[in-house]
């Protein structure tokens, strides 16, 4: 009898730490959170983000270390350069990254630390045997990005190595960025970093935000953005027009059915955009950028824009407001100094002591350790 | 010879296995009969390992109707067809549904990870009211290899 008191005993003793280890009970309330994923799964009008939903996890899951949070990883792979770029604004680099994929290797000038590391092939052209090989704790490849494609690798790789942990970032979304820097953090135990880095992101979109909430609709600035291919444009659901808009102007072609539609060279014409952005980096426009690639062609490429038949007419043209921007700063993480460019170059007088090469600069220095120096590099045209 | 039976063994035993192998899934559906009964109850388990925040989207076919789960009411959302659960710890979700007089369909689904930051699909199954079970799968298939092999080997042994 006294053995079964004892044994009563040692399982109340047991029970209490149990109950301890509960998730849940602290930072986000249980009921709170499944809340908020029952939102997400039913989806409509209102629901919360996939990216909110997993930030509330890792919340949730780690709540006054309710359950102990899973080990930063220690040797990982990246399918997507833009996390990739974004690992290192946290201070996460080779030591850790022990596989890349073949497009951040072919970019020796901005990953440089990267010259030994092993590559994996890309996301269209997976390497699984090596990336097997590698033994990492985890990988890494977008979210929604090509997502078929990712979750075919994904799978493949837990059918290979179910232990091996798989994250889905984007990380080039200025509406969720800061999310991704801030979950990426998380994972990597660098929350202090991530937060830094996520405050300037946040930090110099705002001030764009804020210069611009004023203006009324009738008075935005007009632009047409036009990509590497000629009159290749975006649409309202573009991730175009987002940064046009976060820019504070209005997109001559938002109304268009296509997301990325090619646009008539009459209708540009007739569109008169006050201000017109091409992006360069791509294409039959490789030019500038990090890869600082026959910078002499820039001018030219600027001219023959301008130049164009029938352009002599259009506002953005007479006032000398037709601008080449590259898409390093533009398409990834660095969207950001893209769209605060578009901020100044919409409205020099309102951003006059925004310098969006400053910015640029302190993004190179202080969060991505490079010894760039943008003088003399050409991302856009022509100089402000 | 021998290495026909001994082949025809190895090919029973990968079949055997090859649903396991297949797809990588993290979340598993299985039900208590694939052809209720008309007006029947049926029993779906789902198995979501090792996550401990996540959810799962069931869509039943048109003529089902949910009854109940498992899980508390407050992690659970019915909107027509479509069932959310919040699982919160949880690797297993039982929940029945009342099959219709006649007709029948897939369930399919859909899960997330949330912690993990996974998702995926969860295959789809298929639902007959009064019909006969589903057709023999590559197991049942790989049985039968088997019984049809037993005669070979004793042949080859002899």
């Amino acid at each position: 009898m006294k053995q079964v008191h004892l044994l009563l005993c040692l399982l109340l003793a047991l029970a209490v730490p149990a109950a301890a280890l509960v998730p849940g009970d602290a930072a986000l309330g249980q009921d709170e959170f499944a809340g908020m994923v029952l939102s997400f799964l039913a989806g409509g009008e209102g629901a919360p983000t996939l990216a909110g939903v997993q930030d509330a996890a890792a919340l949730y899951l780690e709540g006054e270390g309710a359950v102990a949070p899973a080990s930063p990883p220690a040797r990982v792979v990246v399918f997507n350069g833009e996390t990739l770029e974004t690992l290192r604004s946290l201070g996460i680099g080779p030591s850790s990254v022990v596989g890349i994929d073949k497009f951040s290797a072919q970019k020796p000038e901005f990953f440089p630390e990267y010259g030994n590391t092993t590559v994996v092939g890309s996301i269209w052209s997976p390497d699984y045997e090596t990336v097997v090989s590698l033994h990492p704790d985890a990988v890494f490849l977008y979210a929604t990005t090509c997502k078929e494609i990712c979750d075919e690798i994904q799978a493949k790789l837990a059918a290979s190595n179910p232990e091996i942990r798989v994250y889905r970032f984007d990380c080039f979304r200025p509406e969720n960025y800061a999310d991704d820097v801030r979950a990426l953090g998380t994972i990597f135990g660098r929350e202090a970093e991530a937060e830094r880095f996520a405050a300037f992101y946040t930090g110099a979109l705002d001030t764009v935000r804020t210069g611009t909430t004023d203006i009324p609709d009738a008075e935005r600035t007009t632009v047409y953005l036009e990509n590497w291919r000629d009159y290749k444009t975006g649409a309202a659901a573009s991730g175009y027009e987002d940064k046009i808009v976060r820019a504070g102007g209005k997109n001559v072609f938002s109304s268009l059915a296509a997301e990325y539609p090619e646009v008539d060279p009459e209708a540009v014409i007739a569109a008169d955009p006050d201000v017109v952005v091409k992006l360069i980096g791509a294409g039959s426009y490789v030019s500038g950028g990090y890869q600082n690639a026959g910078p002499e062609k820039v001018p030219e490429i600027h001219a023959a824009l301008a130049g164009r038949p029938g352009w002599t007419d259009i506002t953005a043209v007479k006032e000398k407001k037709v601008y080449l921007l590259h898409n390093d700063i533009f398409g990834g993480p660095e969207n950001f100094i893209g769209i605060a460019y578009l901020a100044k170059w919409s409205y020099p007088d309102r951003f006059a002591d925004l310098d969006p090469a400053a910015l640029h600069q302190t993004y190179l220095d202080e969060y991505q350790h490079l010894e760039t120096d943008l003088s003399g590099m050409q991302f856009t045209y022509p100089a402000v | 010879m021998k290495i026909v039976p001994v082949l025809i063994l190895c090919l029973c035993t990968l079949s055997l296995a090859a649903p396991a192998l297949a797809g990588g899934e993290s979340a598993v559906r299985e039900v208590s009969t694939a052809a209720p009964a008309p007006g029947a109850e049926v029993t779906v388990t789902l198995s979501l390992d090792g996550c401990q925040a996540g959810g799962i989207v069931e869509t039943l076919p048109e003529s089902f109707a949910y009854v109940k789960s498992s899980l508390p009411a407050d992690r659970v959302r019915v909107e027509e067809n479509r069932v959310c659960f919040a699982l919160l710890g949880e690797t297993t979700v039982t929940y029945v549904v009342r099959s219709p007089e006649k007709g029948g369909g897939e369930i399919t689904g859909a899960w997330w990870d949330f912690g993990a930051r996974t998702n995926g699909t969860v295959a789809p199954t298929r639902l007959d009211v009064g019909g006969t079970t589903a057709a023999p799968g590559p197991g049942a298939l790989a049985v039968l290899f088997a019984l049809a092999a037993v005669p070979l080997i004793r042949r080859c042994r002899r």
